[in-house]
């Protein structure tokens, strides 16, 4: 879905964008453009960076806690 | 004048325009994907949607308020019928309870005319809910591309 209507960026884009290691709002803009214009989509853009590092930290912890 | 009343009608008012557009847009991208019967659906929500501002706003002035309908919050458009109807469930969900915040608040004001207005409207709420999660309810038992191609034509 279009989460940026100005620039018309989709999550799939904004989430690529933070994979590839945007950590800020400021940063996926620089790299997708979301957020560039009217701003009304940075909080849920900020609200997509905090839940792709939950998701990043739980596969880690999975990771350290699964047995060999 | 109570400033808590007009506050919470202009509340109403804030997600009924995030609601007009939203479905206006998903009304469009309907027809423009060739789902012209869920684009006619869509279409006369976001209108619905309108007249329900029209009905708050001259509450609100009758109250002594002013109507604000600068107040457009932030909200998503679907690239898909899919998520067109799942942003619709999330946003008509948050519209219902919100307006039962609403009615509960006049009604222990003692304003009987604003709950008079209110009350109707959480019944008609509900029902674009509920269209909203049959289509959904649809789209899981037909499958996609079935349910879509009942969409097709007027």
């Amino acid at each position: 879905m279009y989460v940026c209507l100005c620039r018309a960026v989709s999550d799939t884009k904004i989430v690529d964008a933070i994979r590839d290691g945007a950590e800020t709002v400021d940063a996926v803009g620089r790299v997708c453009e979301a957020g560039t214009q009217c701003g009304k989509c940075r909080t849920t853009i900020e609200f997509m960076i905090l839940r792709e590092q939950e998701l990043v930290s739980l596969a880690g912890r999975e990771q350290r806690e699964t047995p060999p | 004048m109570n400033q808590e009343i007009i506050d919470a009608l202009n509340g109403l008012i804030a997600t009924e325009l995030v609601a007009v557009n939203q479905y206006f847009v998903h009304a469009k991208l309907c027809d423009h994907w060739g789902f012209e019967r869920l684009a006619s659906h869509f279409r006369e929500d976001s209108m619905e949607e309108m007249r329900d501002i029209e009905a708050y706003m001259d509450r609100v002035l009758l109250l002594g308020g002013l109507p604000n309908l600068q107040r457009l919050d932030s909200f998503q458009v679907g690239e898909s019928v899919g998520e067109a109807i799942d942003l619709g469930i999330a946003l008509e969900t948050r519209a219902v309870e919100q307006l039962k915040d609403a009615v509960r608040l006049v009604d222990d004001a003692g304003d009987v005319g604003t709950f008079e207005l209110l009350t109707p409207k959480v019944p008609e709420e509900e029902a674009q809910l509920d269209w909203l999660t049959t289509q959904k309810g649809l789209i899981e038992q037909l499958g996609e591309p079935l349910y879509l191609s009942l969409q097709v034509g007027e």
